[in-house]
């Protein structure tokens, strides 16, 4: 569903992210799991077609990225790591907007974002300017944003970072229901528990460079490490940094 | 730590923050960074440009303060002897006189008066043009900061104001001209600087109580939109105050300046601003220790009220607990939706999404749609042109030249910053399957469609004055029509390299650059409004059309790279890169032909030939180098058949309508330009330039770079039209229709060829045959 194929991104002489092959399949949950600055919104950047790949491609669904943009993205809901709405706009104007810049007709727009504010308990907050929204409040009608038209692929970047622990209980709950779909979940996160909870598969990526793969059983036989998630995150990103050290 | 080190860090603080952000906008290409700084600053080398603002702003300041003082001389003081009435019984005035009197005598009260008025009014101007600036919307208050400090409540708030007294640019510069103008004349010449900056420090605190008073109050009282809205009316009425100062200055102006000056209350001179002129113009030590102390008393009072007004009004604490907007209204928004839905089904989301901003962001209102107006209604009122407005309906060429200007003025605010508008929510636009040409696109039929109402109130206004019908009105009327959309898609292409829709500080956002270059092309049109010769206002319509597709495309091949600080679109062939080439070409031979011994055929073809050999193998050098995309060919890969037959057809054509046309125009005056161009120099040199130089440039440039781009980015047929068009205008005005189907008829055979080869074939056999006619008869 989701194809890395080498990509990479450089700025001048610094590689954001070093040249990066995977594959995620569909219907999968897959945790893009990083320190700070390792990558990820690169990453997710480039899968997104806001940033320009250096070198490779990323493929979703068979359609390049970069060069079929605006076609990759009638499969696709994205919620980046902050969401800046328009100043002025309710939120519900705004669902509505992102609605109709789908496709959908007028009524047919309305009444999806009527129903995915109610999901998100976001109703009388919807009449609502979105600037004055809550961290937790933004997350939640970005991620409407993002299921607006019911997209194949979902691309979500630190979801549940700042989210209190209803919220982000609520979050995660709501991308179980989605993977039950079939939904195929690409989120990047550092929070360790909620990768452990959620994912099928994840991958580790450190100072731009994949370092393992795979379900969270392989990787802590790979790290030969027992233990927590945390453990072995901390052991591999620590392997990784003395590595690119020497 | 004392109270007074506090303060000091504090002014320092903003003074440092200044600092950086004006180094920040005029240094930002010399900043280089090692590691991850190797992203080349897309911003180019101003800062020259703004030290020589600078300057000029504070030299022209002076001058306009010093005009104001003469004038208010000549105007208010009964006794002045500036006026006198010339040899052909004209009332004129004389400056130096006014000058003379100025120094001789301290000032009379009526001028007196006028000039405690001029400061008022610069005072408020220090009070509000702060105030309108971006910071009081700024969600991130550094006050809120500031009390999480180990500092007394009142030391921040004394810091507060003093640090915004030093660091009020707006206010300096305001109030320095005028006091050092003042001070020149009465008699402290030299050290009339030092004087000036001790009145102004002595105002300036002021200012910053009255602005820190109104911005506090305001935050703790409105929610955060409102005083938003408020801002973007305050940044309004800066505009008048700033017209009504300038026009004090101005000999010819309208009475009623002066006549406001004349009614201006007499106690206003013992207020703060009152008493800065009088202690400046204090004839000895005694008055002015009088007035100096009554001055600083009066100060010292309205400080300590204002700090004690202030810690009022931050009783409660220095948030306002409800920041959080509440605007519910569903059942008002339901009305208006239901009420708008005849103009929901005509707008797309995102023309409906932009006229409901509009509607809501008082700033964004104000900024696109009522600044031009102020501005030109000011310059109406206050230079006295009220009257004027007839005149509108006799001169029709002015009055289509304002419209045009006042029309391209609105869209350098709105649709120059369309990209810029969307900000750090451009991320929400990258989500949708839609690309961001179509949005732009949108948005600049949106704004073209906006913008025609200026344009037309003022054509109106025309139209209703005038007495008689032309039909050159009506032939204004359309190349204004024409100019607006194509202006809007200039300023949407040109806001897209302008604009930096990440940039963190929304001042430097925009490039000044490209708003220069945008006026510069608007100014072009300008002149064929004003020109009556129909040949120049077709060209300049087909040229600034085509620059705008150029534009365009330009714009669009960077859209996919715009979030992107380090990637650049590939080189590609484009529009633009052929109108460049087309200008090179001609500006060339232009150069070429000035070293001719005389300019005849002959030196003309071979000027020709050169130029056109020369920018030939530069661009072909540049693309080498920048491994560009969509490369003319000439022959390589050429399929002869289609080649020679689509060549055939289209040559016949072409021959044909152009012999119909040498014909039809046979018995008309224009044959004998015709007749006297075919006779006038040799034949052979006229040959080779017509049937081998003219062919192998030209199409190169025109087929294979202008119409090559175009195509690139629209059908085949509007590209087939428009690059014939640009060939055509580059023609003599005598032979712009038969080229103009030449041009057609060779595109056709490009689009089907693939390969120059024909091309080059029909344009030979065209010229070959049309010179053969001409020569035979």
């Amino acid at each position: 569903m989701i194809e890395f194929q080498s990509l990479s991104k450089t700025y001048g002489s610094f590689n954001a992210v070093k040249p990066l092959s995977l594959t995620v399949q569909r219907g999968e949950v897959f945790g893009f799991l990083g320190p700070n600055g390792a990558g990820k919104t690169t990453t997710i950047r480039m899968m997104m077609g806001i940033l320009v790949p250096s070198g490779g491609h990323v493929l979703i669904d068979g359609l390049d990225c970069h060069a079929d943009a605006a076609e990759v993205k009638r499969h696709v809901g994205y919620l980046p790591d902050t969401p800046i709405f328009y100043d002025y706009l309710r939120g519900r104007e705004i669902l509505q907007f992102v609605g109709e810049m789908h496709g959908f007709a007028r009524a047919e727009a309305a009444e999806r974002s009527a129903r995915l504010l109610a999901e998100f308990g976001l109703q009388e907050a919807g009449e609502d300017y979105a600037v004055n929204y809550s961290l937790g409040m933004k997350k939640r009608l970005g991620l409407a944003c993002a299921l607006i038209h019911d997209p194949k692929v979902l691309i979500l970047d630190e979801p549940i970072n700042g989210l209190d622990p209803r919220a982000s209980r609520e979050v995660q709950e709501r991308l179980l229901a989605a993977a039950a779909r079939g939904v195929t979940i690409f989120v990047s996160t550092h929070l360790l528990d909620m990768a452990e909870k959620l994912c099928d598969r994840v991958g580790i990526i450190h100072r731009g460079e994949l370092v393992a793969t795979g379900t969270l059983d392989e990787i802590r036989a790979e790290a030969s490490a027992s233990g927590s998630l945390e453990d072995v995150f901390l052991k591999i990103t620590d392997e990784a940094a003395e590595e690119t050290a020497q | 730590m004392s109270a007074a080190n506090t303060i000091w860090l504090m002014t320092r603080m903003r003074l440092t923050r200044q600092r950086n952000m004006l180094a920040n906008q005029l240094f930002r290409s010399f900043k280089k960074k090692k590691q991850r700084d190797a992203t080349p600053g897309k911003r180019s080398n101003v800062w020259i440009l703004t030290l020589v603002m600078a300057l000029l702003m504070s030299f022209s300041f002076t001058v306009m303060s010093n005009n104001v003082m003469l004038n208010m001389q000549c105007h208010l003081d009964p006794a002045s002897t500036c006026h006198y009435v010339d040899k052909d019984g004209d009332a004129q005035i004389r400056m130096e006189a006014a000058a003379k009197e100025l120094g001789a005598a301290p000032f009379a009260a009526p001028l007196m008066h006028g000039l405690t008025m001029e400061v008022a009014i610069l005072f408020c101007l220090a009070v509000l043009m702060p105030l309108g600036s971006k910071e009081m919307a700024q969600p991130d208050w550094d006050l809120e900061w500031l009390v999480t400090m180990p500092v007394e409540r009142s030391t921040l708030l004394w810091g507060r104001v003093l640090e915004r007294s030093v660091s009020n640019p707006s206010g300096w510069l305001a109030l320095l001209p005028v006091f050092g103008v003042a001070a020149w004349y009465s008699g402290h010449t030299w050290t009339a600087l030092p004087v000036a900056l001790l009145s102004a420090a002595v105002l300036l605190p002021l200012a910053a109580m009255l602005h820190t008073l109104a911005d506090t109050g305001l935050r703790m009282w409105l929610p955060a939109s409102q005083l938003r809205n408020l801002q973007a009316m305050t940044g309004l009425f800066n505009l008048p105050l700033i017209y009504f100062v300038m026009s004090l200055g101005m000999p010819q102006a309208s009475g009623f300046a002066m006549d406001w000056t004349r009614a201006f209350p007499s106690w206003a001179s013992w207020t703060p601003p009152g008493l800065v002129l009088q202690a400046i113009q204090a004839q000895d030590l005694s008055q002015f220790i009088a007035r100096a102390a009554l001055l600083l008393a009066e100060t010292a009072l309205l400080l300590w009220a204002g700090m004690a007004l202030l810690r009022h009004q931050l009783r409660h604490g220095v948030v306002n607990s409800g920041s959080r907007e509440s605007v519910r209204r569903p059942s008002a928004s339901a009305a208006s939706a239901s009420q708008a839905r005849g103009l929901h089904t005509l707008l797309s989301p995102i023309k409906r999404r932009e006229l409901r901003l509009l509607s809501r962001d008082r700033n964004f209102l104000f900024q696109t749609l009522l600044v031009p107006i102020f501005v030109v209604g000011s310059q109406i009122v206050f230079n006295g042109k009220l009257n004027s407005m007839s005149e509108l309906g006799e001169h029709h060429t002015l009055a289509a030249a304002i419209a045009f200007g006042l029309g391209v003025y609105v869209l350098m605010l709105s649709a120059f910053q369309t990209l810029n508008n969307e900000g750090h929510v451009l991320w929400l636009l990258y989500t949708v399957p839609r690309s961001i040409e179509s949005v732009l696109k949108e948005k600049a039929q949106l704004w073209a469609g906006v913008t025609m109402i200026y344009p037309a109130v003022v054509l109106g206004v025309s139209v209703w004055y005038s007495t008689h019908f032309e039909w050159n009105m009506l032939v204004l009327v359309l190349t204004v029509a024409a100019g607006i959309p194509i202006y809007s898609m200039i300023a949407v292409s040109l806001g897209v390299f302008a604009c930096d829709p990440q940039a963190v500080d929304v001042r430097t956002r925009v490039r000044p650059t490209y708003v220069y270059l945008y006026m510069l092309l608007a100014s072009f049109y300008t002149w064929s409004i004003y020109s009556n010769v129909w040949s120049q206002k077709l060209v300049t319509l087909v040229l600034t059309a085509s620059m705008a597709l150029a534009l365009w495309q330009k714009a669009r091949d960077s859209l996919p790279y715009l979030l992107d600080p380090a990637a650049a679109p590939p080189a590609r062939v484009s529009t633009a890169d052929g109108l460049i080439a087309a200008t090179a070409f001609f500006i060339l031979q232009g150069i070429l032909l000035l070293f001719a011994d005389k300019v005849n055929t002959q030196a003309f073809t071979i000027s020709f030939g050169i130029a056109g050999l020369t920018i030939y193998g530069l661009m072909r050098l540049t693309y080498w180098r920048s491994k560009a995309a969509g490369v003319p060919v000439i022959l390589r890969g050429a399929n002869m058949a289609v080649s020679l037959r689509s060549a055939a057809i289209a040559a016949a054509i072409a021959c044909a309508v152009g012999i119909a046309y040498l014909l039809a125009i046979q018995y008309t005056d224009m044959w004998k330009e015709v007749q006297k161009a075919a006779t006038g120099g040799s034949r052979v040199w006229m040959l080779a330039l017509a049937v081998i130089a003219a062919p192998l440039c030209e199409e190169f440039i025109f087929r294979g770079l202008i119409f090559g781009g175009l195509r690139r980015s629209m059908s085949a047929l509007p590209a087939m039209v428009m690059s014939a068009a640009i060939f055509a205008v580059v023609h003599p005005p005598l032979s712009m229709l038969p080229v103009f189907v030449l041009g057609l008829c060779a595109a056709w055979t490009y689009e089907r060829s693939k390969t120059l080869l024909a091309p080059m074939l029909v344009h030979a056999l065209y010229n070959a045959v049309i010179l053969g006619v001409q020569f035979w008869q």
